[in-house]
């Protein structure tokens, strides 16, 4: 290290950059280590010279050399702490170029396939064009995702808040769907980020889809509820597992029902939505049952007009 | 001269439909499985000349297609062409020793090199 760097060290922001509190952080367990090593030589021979009485100062050695042994630990503990936030990086990295691998090759094969041919009719062509379009989104979805992942991590969402009608937000959602969609009347306004409730709705809504049994049976009930309004996702699907309920809001959980039947998805939506709703200042939940199926739950805060 | 059967185990279905239609076009014979279960009962049934196999599947993954065609005296002896978008040295090594002929990244392979691998290893047999 040149004295350029050590003048430069600034141990604060080294633990933030490791995304760990400086006291699961390895360079200021160290300078605390040091400065108590001192402390400790200093203090023993002062204690020496003024207490003769050797059982006293081999007492005191060792009860220095036990503090010492448990703030080695602490560092050693906090390397590993170090080394999980790394490796969860690298986790992050893998999972998401794997995902991302999926759109880009399918575009290159699609394209591959229509170079091949001549004289394409105006159908192919429209065809070639609807797929890379939808492929496109699919990859700008995982960007999206993968940024907001970064925000959440770095406590540092961006909400562009303004007021709207959730339940016509909803109902423009649900609209290809066939959902029913039941809003008590005169519902105010809530006041959040609509392009990302939009998301947290459509990754609600996708998940109802996929587990419900019966597509036709999803129902969304908006109400007002405490000074919020609250939006609910019901399904008559196969419920969530007792053992996953804990893992749900989890980042990269992904149910085995989930995986069994490929239902897509890397196990990040929900993970999402839930800071995205909880920065807004509302809260997300769920309860399912293997016979009722699940419910998907958020409250929003409603728009207060100062006067 | 009969054609070739091959038999493409794939979930994803744009993958499905391009690699269908390109080894159609090249004269093979070609049936599609979307999940592992479905996948080895139409080796079973179809006894392909070939299997594309890729490794995350619904049901059964590819890993388990793999072992349990080997495990069979008469499937054992079909050649299977690993085709994924998994990469990592341990997925590798573990279809390899599994049996299988090849482990291809779907991302760094056009459909035109799929397509010369396959008949690489319809020349070789």
């Amino acid at each position: 290290m040149s004295i350029k760097e050590f003048c430069n060290l600034n141990l604060f922001k080294k633990c933030r950059e490791y995304g760990v509190s400086v006291w699961q952080c390895p360079q200021f367990l160290f300078l605390i280590m040091g400065i108590f090593t001192i402390i400790a030589i200093i203090a023993i021979s002062f204690i020496g010279r003024y207490f003769a009485d050797p059982v006293i100062v081999i007492f005191i050695l060792l009860g220095v050399t036990l503090l010492l042994f448990i703030i080695n630990f602490i560092i050693v503990h906090s390397f590993e702490r170090v080394v999980e936030t790394l490796k969860s990086k690298s986790e992050f990295i893998s999972i998401m170029s794997h995902r991302l691998r999926t759109p880009i090759s399918i575009n290159k094969w699609q394209l591959n396939l229509f170079s091949t041919e001549e004289n394409h009719e105006k159908e192919e062509v429209d065809e070639l064009i609807h797929g890379v379009n939808e492929q496109n989104e699919e990859m700008l979805r995982i960007v999206n995702d993968l940024l907001e992942i970064n925000h959440i991590e770095s406590n540092s969402i961006v909400l562009i808040k303004e007021s709207f009608s959730l339940k016509e937000l909803v109902e423009k959602i649900t609209k290809p769907f066939n959902i029913q969609v039941f809003a008590t009347d005169n519902l105010l306004n809530v006041f959040a980020d609509k392009i990302k409730i939009k998301n947290v709705l459509n990754h609600i809504i996708n998940n109802a889809l996929s587990y419900g049994s019966e597509k036709e049976k999803i129902s969304i009930d908006i109400k007002e509820d405490r000074n919020k309004i609250r939006c609910s996702v019901h399904d008559y699907g196969i419920g969530i597992l007792k053992e996953d309920e804990k893992n749900i809001f989890r980042k990269f959980f992904r149910s085995k029902s989930s995986k069994e039947n490929k239902f897509g998805g890397i196990g990040v939506g929900l993970y999402i939505s839930k800071h995205v709703v909880e920065a807004s200042g509302g809260e997300m939940g769920f309860n399912s049952s293997k016979e009722n199926g699940t419910t998907f739950w958020f409250t929003l805060p409603i728009l207060k007009i100062d006067k | 001269m009969i054609n070739k059967k091959i038999l493409i185990i794939e979930d994803e279905e744009n993958f499905q439909k391009t690699l269908s239609e390109t080894l159609r076009k090249d004269g093979f014979e070609v049936f599609s499985a979307l999940d592992g279960e479905q996948g080895i009962k139409m080796v079973k049934k179809e006894l392909p000349n070939l299997v594309l196999l890729d490794l995350i599947l619904p049901k059964k993954d590819g890993f388990e297609v793999l072992r349990e065609m080997k495990a069979d005296a008469i499937l054992g002896k079909i050649p299977v062409i690993v085709l994924t978008n998994l990469e990592g040295g341990q997925d590798i090594e573990r279809v390899l020793s599994l049996g299988a002929r090849t482990y291809l990244v779907k991302a760094n392979y056009s459909l035109q090199e799929v397509v010369g691998k396959i008949e690489e290893i319809f020349k070789s047999l």
